[in-house]
């Protein structure tokens, strides 16, 4: 009777032990069918975060680039971060001649992305040069009547104007120079196109030398044969409606406000200035305070119809004006300048230019006779180097071809190819 | 004495036996249904990770190659990538002649767009119907939406 009594319970104690096995292969299969499923949903999730981060990071990086912060990486680096999210996100830059690389990594616990940054300055080819619109601002004072150099026999005029025509020969020998065009301008007081025929008198009646106009390289060779002379001023037919005494910041307004009206996405655009003198007047000109007229001579005042004198606002008292006149049309409007005192005095203001447009000065300055025009050429020059994107300082004019010669190649070499790729890492054997 | 040893052996009484069928029916039935509901269960989630495979795989390789391309033709039915033909041949998606997706899984419908306004960009609208080779009325559908990125760029 015991005996079989047991022999019920080991019976049970099987079939409980069987249901039991059962059981937990079951559930065991289920679980890691469910764990698999989370897993892969998990690494899907993780590959999206991966890539949205490196490509976030790589944009803001070609962002920095196109942005005109050149300087915004300190090659060779490393750097390592991680993001809220959990995300590691390491950045890397290395540096080979022209050749600058950076790579991006982030890596999560399912998966790694890299994404590569180059950044090259190419040589001049055609297929990669820019439309480019060329303005220049030449000059028509009547110091440009002065003497080249102690022992030239030629005038700062003729100089600039062979520069000028230097210039347009060596563009002419550049490959795709068809897509580079080129615009020139005067200053004095007022600024104004040169145009390519003139009046005895100075006005003008033929085409304005615009970038836009449907003007040859020789066309603009002859304009500017024609245009000038062997002295600024009356000197030279460009020079007679546009009275007299320097304005710099005219030239650079003028220039600025064609470059704005015909500014495009893919459109390059560059001013180069020359000058010999040191601004000494003013023209309103409402992006720059004190938005006045003050010209450099009171004999100006009533001469130039629509723009008269303030009390106090003539001659010598105009320097200052003058300056920060320059200071604001020379600056970019990312960067701030302080007037000086005697003008806009203290006060910080932003620059007229357009970031996007480059600005490649060139002055010449004799020697100084006195330590007055000693600290008047300091300001001056100070200015030009804070403010211009190149600035070339020279002492005589007979330098003037080979400075633009060097600004051509500066500006036709300057295309920058960013090239963005995904890396795929090397699996480890 | 044969008749009394008979009358000494207990056995089963008539109720005995029918409750003891009828928790056993209560139990296998328990069982059986737990059991009915497992493996049901357990086909539709194979299903489901199929067609998720499946989904993962494409949409990897599709958005990764879309974004970073470089040569792109968009017919309605064929994705051309720098050369690799995607397309669907036999209820395959296929990669020139690689199949990407497994054997029980086959593609019904493929439609692809490019929707993308920038005529220097492509953007990829591609639609593609799963169905289960071994019971074609469970369908799945992915909709992919991917832009090709601007990787060149010069100033």
């Amino acid at each position: 009777m015991k005996t079989r009594k047991n022999q019920k319970g080991a019976v049970t104690l099987i079939l409980v032990m069987l249901m039991a096995v059962l059981i937990v292969f079951l559930i065991a299969g289920w679980q890691s069918r469910l764990l698999l499923s989370l897993h892969r949903t998990r690494a899907l999730s993780d590959i999206l975060l991966l890539t949205y981060h490196a490509e976030s990071k790589i944009y803001d990086i070609l962002a920095r680039f196109l942005g005109g912060y050149p300087n915004a990486f300190d090659f060779p680096f490393t750097s390592d971060e991680v993001l809220p999210d959990g995300t590691k996100l390491t950045t890397t830059g290395k540096e080979e001649g022209n050749l600058k690389t950076l790579t991006v990594t982030t890596k999560r616990l399912f998966g790694t992305t890299n994404l590569e940054i180059t950044k090259e300055e190419t040589e001049t080819e055609s297929e990669f040069l820019h439309d480019t619109h060329i303005v220049m601002s030449l000059d028509c004072t009547a110091s440009m009547g002065e003497k080249a150099c102690p022992t030239c026999s030629t005038s700062r005029m003729d100089e600039q104007k062979k520069a000028v025509l230097n210039f347009l020969n060596e563009l002419e020998t550049t490959e795709g120079h068809e897509r580079i065009k080129v615009g020139i301008s005067v200053f004095e007081l007022k600024s104004d196109w040169l145009y390519t025929s003139y009046a005895a008198d100075g006005t003008p009646t033929g085409v304005a030398v615009r970038p836009d106009s449907p003007l040859s390289l020789n066309d603009i060779r002859s304009a500017v044969n024609n245009g000038f002379g062997h002295s600024g001023d009356t000197g030279s037919k460009a020079c007679r409606k546009i009275f007299t005494y320097t304005s710099v910041g005219s030239g650079l307004a003028f220039m600025h406000d064609y470059l704005r009206t015909t500014a495009t996405e893919n459109l390059d655009q560059v001013e180069i200035l020359i000058t010999d003198g040191v601004p000494n007047q003013r023209i309103p000109y409402s992006p720059c305070p004190e938005n006045i007229f003050c010209p450099g001579t009171p004999g100006l005042c009533g001469s130039v119809p629509g723009w008269s004198c303030l009390a106090g606002k003539s001659g010598s008292a105009c320097t200052p004006y003058a300056r920060d006149f320059l200071r604001c049309t020379l600056a970019d409007s990312g960067t701030n300048w302080t007037g000086e005192a005697g003008a806009v005095n203290g006060v910080s203001n932003t620059g007229a230019r357009d970031p996007e447009v480059d600005v490649y000065t060139v002055t010449v300055l004799d020697t100084p006779s006195s330590s007055g025009e000693l600290e008047n050429f300091n300001k001056v020059t100070s200015i030009f180097d804070t403010y211009s994107t190149e600035y070339y300082p020279l002492s005589e004019a007979d330098k003037l071809s080979e400075k633009l010669k060097l600004i051509l190649e500066k500006i036709i070499t300057k295309v920058n190819r960013y090239q963005i790729k995904r890396v795929v890492p090397t699996p480890i054997r | 004495m044969a008749k009394r040893e008979l009358k000494n052996i207990k056995g089963f009484s008539l109720i005995e036996l029918v409750v003891a069928i009828a928790l056993a029916s209560v139990v296998f039935i328990i069982v059986g249904s737990i059991l009915a509901t497992f493996v049901t269960q357990n086909t539709k989630s194979e299903r489901q990770e199929m067609f998720e495979q499946a989904k993962n795989d494409i949409v990897m390789e599709l958005s990764n190659n879309i974004r970073w391309g470089k040569d792109f033709v968009v017919t309605e039915d064929t994705l051309l990538i720098d050369g690799n033909k995607y397309h669907v041949e036999d209820g395959h998606f296929m990669k020139n002649s690689q199949n990407l997706t497994m054997d029980n899984v086959s593609v019904k419908k493929i439609e692809v767009f490019n929707v993308s306004t920038d005529p220097n960009l492509v953007g990829v609208d591609m639609t593609l119907v799963l169905a289960d080779r071994n019971y074609p009325l469970a369908t799945d559908v992915i909709h992919l939406v991917v832009s090709q990125r601007r990787t060149d760029v010069s100033n």
